[in-house]
């Protein structure tokens, strides 16, 4: 975390403010992913599952089955450590180090809420304000291929290796489709600040001019969380995949980071194209204030963040539907869609956004 | 307080800089290369950010580290590189060449620079020197044309590959 | 101010002598990637030096020109391998001269 935390600290060369209060935030922000939202994501799983499914769900460990993780967690721990005869031993025990720092390195831009004040002092929601925000997070990403890379390859084993160089195929080809929705986004807010993007969203959320780059998008982050449709990374039941080397501790690793991810990828999702923490399409927490009196940005401050985090609940619900509704992706058909289907339509979404803004300027 | 912590957090950054590029040269193993020449461009990323050119390095980790590694990395696992032993005399001829050009230019460097110590500090630049808007305009302002040109560039390329790669049947 | 020049510098010393000295073509090639690697910090740390924003823009095109030359590098290397079996640069001489 020392790591990560010096990372973020070279990439925030603004410097509002200092050392101690960045570590601060980070360690809030990490630990509220990984000690609530990773857990509840694991729990709120099996009981939405269960519930698809007409059963009940874990509901004997604790009220409501709620410590049914904490038991997961505790089983994972104990048990046995193996590691390969001849395996790469470094890269192995690093294989979950480098899935993990990318992951987390992508929070640190993300705002939770507007810039407000808080007894007086600035508090911003962000941990890093990078002025290109955007592209930092499309960099990150790219760097998630090296997690599953080198977990399959130093395994020595044939099969971990094929995962390895099948699922990260999967990743980096979706990484386009995905920075031409992201590009789409960028064109119409004009800066790739997050925070000036949701504040371009104070008129109409970008969910309706790029409504095809919104559909790209999510489609393309399902892709890279390597979640169902796209499951063939972790293969479970017909193909071998890139963890199967992988016990315990490390293979709970790439477990918690594959769900951190997922989390992140809602935040992005929420923050490109509904609006981040504004209220309602068309009408924003200043037009609420306006009407209401209320004062959103001094003593109710925490409103739109929590409306925020309602907005990543639900798109992790998506998330969790559509993994229990649809089938899998075999790998051509996956490569397939990447590639002749998504990019086109990546690409056509760019157009559509275009003749929007020239619309909207009033040139057309 | 800042600025010495600043200081000596970019000291540490260069010696990672400098050592993981050495790994990348004497690594028994490539991948082992590989994966260095990787911590090399993130931490040469981060001397990016504090020479106030933010949108340099993050091109640098999405297009260097991010793209063009991984594919190096495909190549060096579906090869299966071995391998690939120094003999004694190479590594006294390596270390002998490498101190040796060290010590033979950079010392008359630093004493033809050591005067103006002075003048070959920081210039004083707008807080948005680096920033995407900045380069954006100076890139497509001046030079628009070589822009282009790698786009072909590129194009070529990709059909380079897709030809070069095509099974023979 | 003068570290970053001389960082890049090393850096640059660093792969040139990889070049010289390693075996396979692969490893000879991260090397060169290595040189080029310190030609950007020196490019930026110029570019900083005398507040002309031409030499980030460089570097961007010098970016631009290794994801293509490594493409195509590494294209041939597999084609090479395929054909020869090897990639050690001792063993890829059929465009010697034959010695009489």
């Amino acid at each position: 975390m020392t790591v990560q935390g010096l990372l973020v600290f070279a990439g925030n060369f603004l410097a509002q403010d200092g050392l101690l209060s960045t570590l601060a935030k980070i360690g809030v922000v990490l630990g509220a992913i990984i000690g609530l939202g990773v857990p509840g994501m694991v729990y709120f799983e099996r009981k939405i599952c269960a519930w698809m499914q007409g059963r009940v769900g874990p509901n004997r460990v604790g009220p409501f089955g709620v410590l049914q993780v904490l038991a997961d967690g505790l089983k994972l721990i104990f048990k046995e450590e193996v590691v390969p005869a001849r395996a790469v031993v470094p890269f192995f025990l690093l294989g979950p180090t480098f899935a993990f720092l990318p992951t987390m390195m992508a929070m640190a831009v993300i705002p939770f809420g507007a810039f407000t004040t808080f007894n007086g002092t600035p508090l911003s929601m962000q941990i890093a304000d990078l002025n290109a925000g955007v592209i930092y997070l499309l960099a990150v990403a790219s760097l998630n291929v090296y997690g599953i890379l080198i977990g399959g390859w130093s395994a020595n084993n044939k099969y971990t290796l094929m995962g390895g160089l099948r699922s990260s195929a999967q990743a980096i080809s979706y990484e386009i489709p995905l920075a031409l929705s992201v590009l789409s986004v960028i064109m119409l807010t004009g800066s790739p600040r997050l925070g000036d993007i949701v504040n371009a969203q104070q008129s109409t959320w970008f969910i309706f001019p790029a409504c095809v780059g919104c559909l790209v998008f999510l489609i393309a982050i399902f892709a890279e969380t390597n979640r169902l449709p796209f499951d063939l990374p972790e293969g479970e039941t017909e193909i071998i995949g890139f963890h199967i080397e992988y016990s315990s501790m490390k293979f709970a690793t790439y477990y918690l980071v594959e769900y951190a991810h997922m989390i992140s990828a809602s935040a992005l999702f929420a923050l490109f194209f509904l609006g981040g923490w504004e209220f309602l399409p068309w009408f924003g927490w200043e037009k609420l204030s306006a009407m209401t009196g209320l004062d959103f940005r001094g003593a109710l401050w925490f409103i739109p963040s929590v409306w925020f985090v309602a907005k990543i609940s639900a798109l992790l619900f998506v998330f969790i539907w559509i993994r229990w509704t649809l089938p899998r992706f075999r790998y051509d058909q996956l490569m397939d869609f990447g590639w002749k289907k998504l990019l086109p339509l990546a690409l056509f979404n760019l157009l559509v956004v275009a003749i929007y803004i020239l619309f909207k300027e009033g040139v057309l | 307080m800042s600025e010495q912590l600043m200081t000596y957090f970019s000291w540490i950054v260069m010696a990672a800089t400098v050592a993981l590029s050495f790994i990348v040269v004497v690594a028994k193993w490539p991948i082992f290369g590989a994966i260095s020449l990787i911590g090399s461009l993130l931490t040469a990323a981060i001397l990016f950010v504090m020479l106030s050119a933010p949108f340099t390095a993050v091109t640098q980790i999405l297009v260097y580290a991010g793209g063009i590694l991984v594919l190096f990395i495909y190549i060096l696992m579906l090869l299966g590189v071995k391998r690939s032993q120094w003999s004694r005399g190479q590594k006294f001829a390596l270390f002998g060449l490498f101190f040796g050009s060290l010590i033979f230019t950079c010392v008359p460097l630093l004493a033809v620079l050591q005067p103006n110590v002075a003048a070959s500090g920081f210039a004083a630049v707008a807080d948005d020197f680096g920033s995407i808007e900045k380069f954006g305009k100076s890139l497509l302002a001046g030079y628009a044309y070589p822009f282009e040109l790698m786009s072909v560039l590129l194009v070529a390329v990709i059909a380079g590959v897709v030809y070069l790669t095509r099974r023979d049947e | 101010m003068n570290l970053y020049l001389v960082t890049g510098f090393v850096v640059f010393l660093i792969g040139a002598v990889g070049v010289l000295f390693r075996k396979d073509a692969i490893s000879l090639f991260m090397c060169v990637e290595v040189m080029l690697n310190g030609i950007n910090i020196t490019l930026v740390a110029f570019s900083r030096m005398w507040g002309d924003m031409q030499g980030q823009l460089a570097v961007l095109f010098v970016i631009g020109v290794a994801a293509a030359e490594a493409a195509i590098g590494l294209a041939l290397m597999l084609q090479i391998f395929k054909h020869k079996g090897s990639i050690q640069l001792n063993e890829l001489t059929d465009l010697r001269e034959m010695r009489d």
